[in-house]
């Protein structure tokens, strides 16, 4: 039945090689964990791919319930948990994601670091790797606001302060990020737009960057 | 077969169609851009006016003041206030509080921000030290509010105030601690009385 949808497919769009040279290949033994268990070290990268994936879905269906104004925000975050089926565990696993992802992606960072993966030919991935990183760093400081709770406000109010610092340019600098004197309104509504449209039309071309190099470049090793 | 025909020197017209094409895309960019970029800076030259607040009775305020100081010599005392406050397209009642402190003469009145210039949390005062704590990371101002110690990076914020009708009323600015701001340790103490027209 399946074989013959492909067939079928592959009749009007040629899927098939498509397919195979995205996630149909075969992998080196040293980084296949069924070959050798420690080779789950290969794995953080992916790992947190698939953090970002489950991401994209929650936040979506946050978004549903979700209204970035500072009169509504914390009502209907509250809303969220207490009135809408699964709120709580859909926001829970948004909120308890965006952790794991910071932890996966340092354990990818120091395998890539304690490997020497950084090296010649794959610098270039590297520095996509770090942009990534920041963009992911963004993501967490921008979604810690939405919530505008205490926490959240204070939070961003601190984070947001340090800018002020650079010279020259600082307090204009804070203004723009704020989207005024001080964290309010307008500050939400530009975290908002930042969390759930600029970042990630950024992650997304930066996660295709870095996975393009991957496969031109391949995988390191075995040591 | 094409690479194999000379190149014609100068413009072909297949140059000036590609020329024609990249200017109009980059015009299209640049009226894409434009109003973007400006739409996205636009806070870093918002100019905001002060809005006035009423503090309070003059006469009760400096009896508040006096009471909390000993010998004639007003102390800081807090003066609470409400107001609506306007964050954009957001129309909010607030309240703060400011510390006041009666001093005599011309400019009666010495009304600071309690928000420290830190990070913005709120100020303490200390009676027995005759300072302000900050709570949060333990900068140290004095009664004139200049920071004398922790990672305070300027002086309380000075309200500007006026009196109308016997009540004193202050000017909340659009800054970090919602009052005037002084930039260095200014030795002189400002008065910021503001003279009625």
């Amino acid at each position: 039945m399946f074989t013959r949808f492909v067939r079928w497919l592959d009749e009007r769009m040629m899927v098939s090689p498509l397919w195979r040279d995205i996630a149909d290949h075969p992998v080196p033994a040293h980084t296949n964990p069924s070959e050798r268990v420690s080779a789950f070290v290969y794995c953080f990268g992916g790992v947190t791919f698939l953090l970002i994936i489950a991401q994209f879905v929650t936040g979506m269906f946050l978004a549903m319930d979700y209204v970035p104004d500072i009169t509504n925000a914390y009502n209907s975050t509250r809303y969220i948990m207490d009135h809408v089926l699964f709120g709580k565990q859909l926001l829970s696993m948004h909120n308890w994601g965006s952790t794991l992802i910071i932890i996966m992606v340092t354990l990818h960072m120091l395998r890539i670091y304690w490997m020497g993966v950084y090296k010649k030919p794959r610098e270039l991935n590297w520095l996509v790797g770090v942009t990534l990183l920041l963009i992911i760093l963004t993501f967490g400081f921008t979604g810690y606001l939405l919530p505008w709770d205490e926490k959240a406000y204070f939070a961003t109010q601190v984070g947001v302060s340090f800018v002020q610092y650079v010279p020259f340019i600082g307090k204009a600098l804070f203004n723009i990020i704020a989207g005024g004197n001080h964290i309010g309104a307008a500050t939400l509504s530009r975290f908002f737009a930042i969390h759930v449209l600029f970042l990630p039309a950024l992650l997304l071309s930066f996660l295709g960057l870095h996975f393009l190099m991957i496969r031109r470049n391949g995988i390191t090793g075995p040591y | 077969m094409a690479g194999k025909q000379p190149q014609k020197a100068g413009w072909t017209r297949r140059d000036f169609f590609n020329w024609v094409l990249n200017v109009t895309m980059g015009v299209i960019a640049l009226l894409v851009a434009v109003p973007a970029v400006g739409a996205a800076i636009t806070p870093a030259f918002a100019r905001s006016k002060p809005i006035w607040i009423r503090l309070g009775l003059a006469s009760k305020l400096q009896a508040a003041s006096l009471a909390a100081g000993t010998g004639g010599v007003g102390s800081v005392v807090k003066a609470s206030y409400t107001y609506t406050a306007l964050d954009h397209w957001v129309k909010q009642p607030a309240s703060d509080y400011a510390y006041l402190r009666y001093i005599g003469g011309s400019c009666p009145f010495y009304i600071l921000s309690p928000i420290c210039t830190h990070l913005g949390c709120h100020v303490d005062w200390v009676p027995s030290a005759n300072q302000f704590h900050c709570p949060c990371h333990g900068s140290v101002y004095t009664i004139d509010g200049l920071n004398v110690s922790g990672p305070a990076p300027r002086p309380l914020g000075v309200f500007r105030w006026k009196l109308t009708n016997g009540e004193v009323w202050i000017a909340r600015e659009d800054t970090f601690t919602g009052a005037w701001e002084r930039q260095g340790e200014s030795p002189r103490r400002p008065c910021l009385m503001v003279k009625q027209a």
